[in-house]
């Protein structure tokens, strides 16, 4: 007998639910239909902490595959509908035979057995049976797991390796039943096994049994053979910057599965949720299908349906009369995740060109302009040079994840960086206000004050610099500028107790912090949103760029400060003569820098606007981007569903994504470009980006620069977007050249080797002069030079990291005032390619503090926004029925005590009000939060399909803005919150 | 384009076929109530040569009705077997609702009710209890909790109790899969009954009836117990009206079918 199990190992999982994606699509199963679940854990019942010690498990739960079934004893029929195989030791229930008496599902003490509440049977985990059968090597559970948390294998044999490695396991078997998975505890629980019955479980998650089963397109709920795959092609996600490869299945060229790519040398076969669920997008019967023309009032959400040439005709008419009364600096372009990167990069900047206006903007300043901006400042390429290799990322002894909350943002990445770094017995620190899932696996997590990041990395480089435990032969061979920095930093005095308040820690952590920093052999510093979205993005991204630097972490394997990622080098080859002429700068880097140019023509009159994402969802400030939208002479929606932003649009056009138009993944964290070819045709009438921006050329004759030919993807990446040094190799010869579509670039040519790290020592830099180790003109990191300073002066502003944090805060800290309003010229800013900006002030907290009277109103939490879990980005994930199954409402993280003083119970229906506007959402009482602070996830909108509610960007303010990269706050303002109805 | 494609049809009775077949009944049960009420008054009458027989068939279809859900002990479809209970229990339901007038207030009228209650029972049983199970997924602490040594060994008597048990019962079965089957009651009742006390002793210990809500762990068990009790009460009514027709008349007149006028 080979008795077959699941080892479940808790220290690795990360509640992704990857593997519930895995199995539903497996087996066909529809919404409520479960035979695996992963269970979260996130807080004790008899613990009211506030030190945040306690930390959140994850219970992988499926059939434990019992020697004594209780499930089968329970069972009613004659003979058994539900068996055990001798051989293997597995459970199955047979659904034909099942009355659906439910005996089995009230039997089970693991709450494992699954239930078909429309078919009427028991449904449970048979370890893949007919997937092994069909030739699967694994469970599909196992194959998709971003962390290497679940094992397949023979039970014995799984239970020695557990043993070998000292592994302690989870005594599961209270009720003698003999269960065969195995659960490793998490490595802190040695002296306090894990033990479910203290624990709570919110009531946020796995909520969405209200999702009928009709819900579930096809191939949920279909029969095995009308699943079976007779075509597979290698493909990737393009949904996240992880960028995994994938693997499209198809039954007679209806897709049927995504998975991982097993022949991926890098990820293995492993991809998290979202890649999995992209199958529910692709088939939703909520797509759009047809381009549409507005009929009612703006917002009222009433089209016609029009044929695309009359679409585009009119579209066209319109905006050719927009171009002579405003000039073509009226027309506003805006792009972002959902519209890929051959269009952000290549199609849309084309056509602006073309047009000539130059306002066009992604979505970069509300994520990561500040530390793009940062990067170029001091490495002179926006982005990181390391890998996600166990030889590179893999081998540093010290990870320090700052405002990055990786294991739900980029799952597959942090499950190879935990693996590792578990294997090598590297530390593993958190520094972010709240017990995230990246959190609950470090060693030390350090709950800060939101907005004391800049403070606090201020002082660990003082600690440093003052006690000379730097890497002084690096800093004098390859930073330019470091002893003007570090005079500086002595002389401002940002000492750990200076930063003690402002960071809400102690002294003594903060110096036990940077001797960790400065002591370790390699670390890595992953900062990411948490860092990016202040008003001091820009200089906080710095410093923690310079503390990197000075450690001697930059330019070598396991060492780096790793903020994701960089956009893809592309440079467009338009002919001088075709690009149009550009009379006005760019109106203010960010978007919504641009309401008074729509609203009140000032800097200059603004009339129309592509939108090729969900601008209404994402803008902080969704009361006035609404009046600005609404006030629009034109409005276009590119998109693939409908939401919030098409319902005020004249003209929705629908999109084709993914493998139905040919693109390469996001950019991806580690320099992989992953390509993603066409496989299946768009939905109904929905077209390729591509094919929309080609089409609205032609009819303003654009069609000798964008070409016809270059509707087809494959040829616009070869012929238009891969002519520059960095991407010359990335040919899609080669990207064809392998089984799992990826090459890492830069490679200068098609047979040119790929580099895993940059920026070693004796290395040149791609397209920098021989010598230069690093791309800036010195060919040194730069921290300070004239030039540098000369280009911060405009804005008020020094090269010189000098501290300022939030205005909205919990205490009076230096903050910055903007001076100009966005109506005025500003400056043109050094930063903002020749844009138009602001400038702004430092405010000391000895002067008057906008936070003071903001408090005295009320407002007594802080509020943090951020990426929910795993399943979930942004809005577009919200079409997926069962993303919306496992995080169906929104939610309000608060703390036990604060919700206690305001009557609040986990599941309470809650208000959330800030200066600037208000929300409800569900709340969530969790002991892993600041006492004082407030979270509340992105994504979720009123027009969603599911389980509609108010986004945030009613909370957040548009002028919280960093003057240098337009960066905005949005993870650092003032709310207080309010019981609105027991759940 | 390739086109949609249709769910494939389950084998299993949908919630949708089975709301359609219960409100028929319902609508039935009402348009012959309402239509008797233009029949003569002789005729209206329960004990009439029509509704008299209408009993007898309405009677005959839902003890069918009960042995088609015993159809799964037995190795026949479970599923099949549910539908015939269905549509028996329906067809039987308008036959008895039509004799017995709706006549809630008298003593045969407890078995009108008992007979909504098992009705009301067994439909949300199947709408909304099943929706239910499923969510029961996950939610369960104990077999993820501290073990209770106590317990532990109390349980362990019980396996080789049950062990020893089973080897007079069934020499070839295996405690870890076996229960209680028709054959057994009937061969071997008393230790049928002592295997069958071990088994909830055991269940009590696994606490697995307190992890779900009270409706979803009995109710198969009050389903059972009003079923047997209503089949109980259908025998005394047969009896009473065909043997005691003077008791059940007291001091009116006999004007159904009977043998004997016992008890007047």
């Amino acid at each position: 007998m080979t008795r077959l199990a699941l080892m479940i190992d808790l220290e690795r999982c990360t509640g992704c639910k990857s593997c519930e994606v895995a199995c539903k699509t497996e087996n066909g199963l529809g919404p409520g239909e479960r035979r695996n679940r992963v269970v979260w854990f996130a807080g004790e019942e008899q613990k009211q902490n506030t030190d945040l010690s306690t930390t959140l498990d994850f219970l992988a739960l499926s059939c434990q595959q019992c020697e004594r079934p209780a499930c089968i004893r329970a069972c009613p029929v004659n003979p058994k509908a539900i068996s055990k195989d001798p051989n293997t030791g597995i459970v199955r229930v047979n659904e034909d035979t099942c009355v659906g008496c439910g005996e089995c599902v009230t039997a089970c003490p693991y709450g494992a057995m699954g239930y078909d509440s429309e078919g009427h049977h028991a449904v449970k985990c048979d370890l893949c049976f007919e997937h092994r059968e069909e030739g699967g090597k694994t469970t599909a559970c196992a194959s998709v797991c971003p962390t290497n948390a679940i094992t397949f294998g023979n039970h014995d044999e799984l239970k020695l390796k557990a043993q070998s490695i000292g592994r302690k396991q989870i005594d599961n078997d209270p009720f003698l039943l003999g269960p065969a998975t195995i659960y490793l505890d998490r490595e802190q629980n040695r002296n306090d096994p894990f033990d479910a019955h203290k624990r709570t479980v919110p009531s946020v998650l796995d909520t969405g049994y209200r999702i009928s089963s009709n819900k579930a397109d096809f191939p949920y709920g279909f029969p095995r053979d009308e699943r079976k795959v007779d075509r597979t092609e290698a493909g990737g996600c393009n949904i996240c910057f992880n960028s995994c490869t994938a693997k499209f299945h198809f039954h007679k060229n209806r897709l049927v599965k995504v998975t991982g790519n097993e022949e991926d040398p890098i990820l293995k076969g492993k991809v998290c949720p979202k890649s999995q669920l992209s199958l529910q997008l692709y088939s939703s019967e909520k797509r759009l299908t047809q381009p549409l023309k507005r009929i009612g009032t703006r917002g009222e959400n009433k089209f016609k349906p029009v044929s695309w040439k009359q679409a585009l005709d009119e579209i066209s008419t319109k905006l050719a009369a927009i171009k002579s009364n405003f000039g073509s600096e009226s027309l506003g372009l805006f792009s972002g995740t959902r519209t890929g990167t051959l269009t952000n990069r290549g199609y849309i900047r084309m056509f602006a060109k073309l047009w000539g206006t130059p306002n066009f903007v992604t979505t970069e300043p509300f994520c990561s302009s500040g530390k793009n901006l940062a990067y170029s400042m001091t490495q002179g390429y926006g982005g990181p040079g390391n890998t996600y290799t166990e030889e590179d990322m893999g081998s540093a002894s010290l990870h320090i994840y700052w405002g990055d909350n990786q294991a739900e943002t980029r799952p597959v990445h942090f499950g190879m960086i935990n693996d590792w770094r578990l294997k090598r017995g590297a530390e593993m620190i958190v520094i972010d206000p709240r017990k995230t899932v990246t959190a609950s696996k470090a060693d030390w997590h350090i709950p800060i004050r939101p907005g004391g990041d800049m403070a606090l990395s201020l002082s660990i480089a003082y600690h440093i610099l003052s006690n000379h435990l730097h890497d002084e032969s690096f800093c004098n061979s390859w930073v330019l500028g470091w002893q003007k920095w570090r005079d500086f930093i002595l002389r401002r005095q940002y000492t750990p107790e200076w930063a003690a308040e402002i960071a809400d820690l102690t002294p003594q952590a903060i110096r036990i912090l940077a001797e960790k920093i400065a002591s370790a052999d390699g670390c890595i510093i992953y900062g990411s949103r948490g860092i990016n979205q202040h008003m001091n993005s820009t200089q906080s991204n710095r410093v923690l760029m310079f503390l990197a630097a000075i450690t001697g972490n930059w330019g070598r394997p396991g060492g780096a400060y790793f903020n994701m990622s960089a956009s893809l080098p592309i440079d467009l080859d338009i002919p001088e003569d075709r690009l149009a002429s550009v009379s006005k700068p760019k109106l203010r880097t960010s978007p919504i820098g641009w309401t008074k140019a729509i609203l009140e023509g000032k800097p200059y009159d603004l009339k129309a606007m592509i939108v090729n994402n969900n601008p209404m969802a994402l803008w902080p400030d969704q009361n006035k981007t609404r009046e600005a939208l609404a006030a629009l002479e034109l409005l276009i929606h590119i998109d693939i569903f409908p939401n919030e932003t098409s319902a005020w649009a004249d003209y929705v056009l629908p999109a084709a994504t993914g493998i139905e138009k040919g693109e390469v993944g996001r950019a991806c964290e580690d320099r992989r470009i992953v390509w993603i070819d066409k496989m299946i045709e768009a939905p109904g009438e929905a077209k390729p980006d591509g094919w929309i921006w080609i089409e609205l050329g032609k009819r303003f004759g654009f069609q000798d620069v964008l070409l016809e030919d270059w509707k087809d993807s494959r040829k616009f990446w070869d012929e238009a977007l891969i002519s520059n040094i960095q991407l010359r190799g990335v040919t899609q010869k080669r990207l064809h050249s392998n089984p799992y579509r990826w090459v890492r670039f830069p490679v200068p040519s098609e047979d040119a080797p790929e580099i895993q790290t940059l920026y070693l020592e004796g290395t040149t830099a791609a397209g920098a002069p021989e010598g230069h180790r690093f791309p800036t003109k010195s060919g040194k990191l730069e921290f300070w030079t004239e030039e540098l300073n000369a280009k911060f002066e405009p804005y008020g502003l020094t090269a010189y990291p000098e501290f300022y944090g939030e205005r909205e805060s919990l205490i009076d800290m230096a903050h910055m005032e903007i001076i100009d309003d966005d109506g005025s010229d500003g400056i043109l800013g050094p930063f903002a390619s020749g844009g138009m900006a602001v400038t702004g002030r430092i405010v000391q907290p000895e002067e008057a503090q906008p936070g003071q009277r903001i408090r005295s109103e009320g407002f007594w939490l802080e509020l943090l926004t951020g990426r929910p879990a795993a399943p979930h980005f942004h809005s577009w994930t919200h079409y997926s029925w069962q993303a919306q199954e496992m995080w169906p409402d929104l939610y309000a993280q608060i703390h036990p005590i604060t919700a206690e003083e305001l009557s609040i119970q986990d599941g309470d229906l809650i208000e959330v009000e800030s200066k600037h506007g208000a929300i409800q959402a569900k709340a969530w009482v969790f002991h892993g939060i600041r006492k004082q602070a407030v979270f509340l996830p992105i994504g979720w909108g009123e027009r969603q399909p599911f389980n509609p509610w108010r986004p945030v960007n009613f909370l957040t303010d548009k002028t919280q803005r960093d003057p240098i990269s337009e960066q905005t706050n949005l993870k650092s303002l003032l709310c207080k919150v309010t019981k609105k109805a027991a759940n | 384009m390739i086109e949609p494609l249709n769910k494939p049809k389950s084998q299993d009775l949908s919630d949708f076929h089975l709301i359609n077949i219960v409100c028929g009944a319902v609508i039935i049960s009402l348009i012959t109530l309402v239509t008797l009420q233009y029949f003569p008054s002789e005729l209206r009458q329960p004990g009439s040569p029509l509704l008299q027989s209408l009993a007898i068939i309405g009677s005959v279809l839902l003890l069918l009705s009960f042995l088609a859900i015993l159809a799964k002990r037995f190795g026949k479809s479970g599923k099949k077997g549910f539908k015939a209970h269905v549509w028996l229990a329906n067809i039987g339901f308008i036959l008895i609702i039509a004799h017995s007038g709706l006549a809630i207030l008298s003593i045969p009228g407890i078995l009108i009710i008992l007979l909504l209650i098992i009705a009301a029972l067994g439909i949300y049983a199947r709408l909304v209890l099943s929706r239910k199970m499923g969510n029961v997924f996950g939610t369960k602490r104990t077999g993820f909790s501290k073990p209770d040594e106590t317990m532990q060994n109390e349980l362990n008597k019980l396996i080789n109790y049950k062990q020893r048990l089973l080897k007079k019962i069934d020499p070839s079965a295996n405690e870890a899969f076996f229960s209680i089957q028709a054959k057994n009651w009937i061969k071997t009742p008393i230790l049928a009954f002592r295997y069958y006390q071990a088994v909830e002793r055991e269940t009590i210990l696994l606490k697995t009836r307190k992890s779900v809500s009270f409706v979803q762990a009995y109710y198969r068990s009050i389903h059972r117990l009003l079923s047997i009790a209503f089949l109980l009460g259908l025998i005394i009514h047969v009896i009473t009206t065909i043997f005691f027709a003077g008791y059940v008349a007291e001091d009116r007149h006999i004007y159904w079918w009977h043998i004997t006028k016992w008890g007047s």
